[in-house]
């Protein structure tokens, strides 16, 4: 029988992201080790708060206005938009302009910014977070994997700022070499504003 | 009433807006694997997933999660007090 559990095992097994009989096993052990049990106690707790900060990020519902005249930006125009949504990329994945950009999530090329279809009336694609803050009762602990976001669908926008978003263009762009794809919201002045993640597909 | 509710309404929005101001700031101040796990866990992504966008190993999301997660509240607390 396996002595202790790590603490990324019990992190792990937090968001039952372990297999299914080591989910049985950490069980089991947590009954017996008041070590680990504490261990397990102060990792929820503070996933669980955490989740909870992590959430206020979730943008507010956008409203999307419907444009009073379908019209196709200016080629300098769509570099700004383009720059602009480099810098969103890399402001919604890392919010980090002090430091280096990230491997994994290179800004997309140019050519890989495709404005999408004019704004639909129906804003089907905004969606916000569902409070997922979750209850702490119950042991052993459920699935704590985020409820809201359905990743084969779209997912939730994250605001980049925290100015109301009244009106915007979704635009569609391919994320790092991966091409995760996501979209940004931009405004009437070629801002981005919120980010997300859409149709995400992980090679298996 | 009905102006009690709108002001209400207001203030919950600034708050909100006080909220989000802090987790971004935070957010900013972590190393930029840690505000990405942080994020992207925060979009729903199971741990398989995680690992394959961010280029890490599956067994090492847990940890690596667990340590963004304390960091982000240590500076958190850090800057803002107790109100975690």
């Amino acid at each position: 029988m396996k002595e202790c559990w790590s603490e990324g095992e019990l992190r792990a097994y937090i968001d039952r992201e372990l297999p299914e009989e080591d989910i049985h096993r950490v069980a089991a052990h947590l009954e017996e080790c008041s070590e680990c049990g504490d261990l397990w106690a102060e990792l929820a707790g503070r996933a669980d708060r955490v989740s909870a900060l992590m959430h206020e990020l979730a943008a507010p519902e956008p409203v999307f206005a419907a444009p009073r005249k379908l019209r196709r930006a200016s080629p300098t125009r769509r570099w700004a938009a383009a720059a602009a949504l480099a810098a969103a990329v890399m402001l919604g994945i890392a919010l980090l302009p002090k430091h280096a950009p990230p491997a994994a999530m290179a800004p997309p090329k140019p050519p890989a910014v495709v404005p999408s279809a004019p704004a639909p009336t129906q804003p089907h694609n905004a969606v916000t977070l569902a409070a997922a803050r979750a209850s702490k009762a119950g042991s052993p602990r459920r699935n704590r994997r985020p409820a809201a976001p359905d990743l084969q669908g779209n997912g939730p926008f994250l605001a980049l700022d925290d100015d109301p978003i009244e009106s915007g263009t979704v635009w569609r762009v391919e994320l790092g070499p991966r091409e995760v794809p996501a979209e940004v919201i931009v405004d009437s002045d070629g801002r981005p504003r919120a980010i997300r993640l859409v149709n995400f597909k992980p090679n298996h | 009433m009905l102006r009690s509710g709108v002001e209400s309404d207001a203030l919950n929005e600034m708050l909100r807006q006080e909220r989000r101001a802090r987790v971004q700031a935070v957010l900013a101040a972590l190393k930029p694997r840690d505000a990405q796990l942080l994020l992207l866990r925060a979009n729903g992504l199971a741990y398989r997933e995680l690992a394959q966008t961010l280029g890490i190993q599956p067994a090492s999301v847990g940890t690596l999660l667990a340590r963004a997660e304390a960091e982000f509240e240590r500076k958190f607390r850090a800057r803002y007090g107790d109100d975690v």
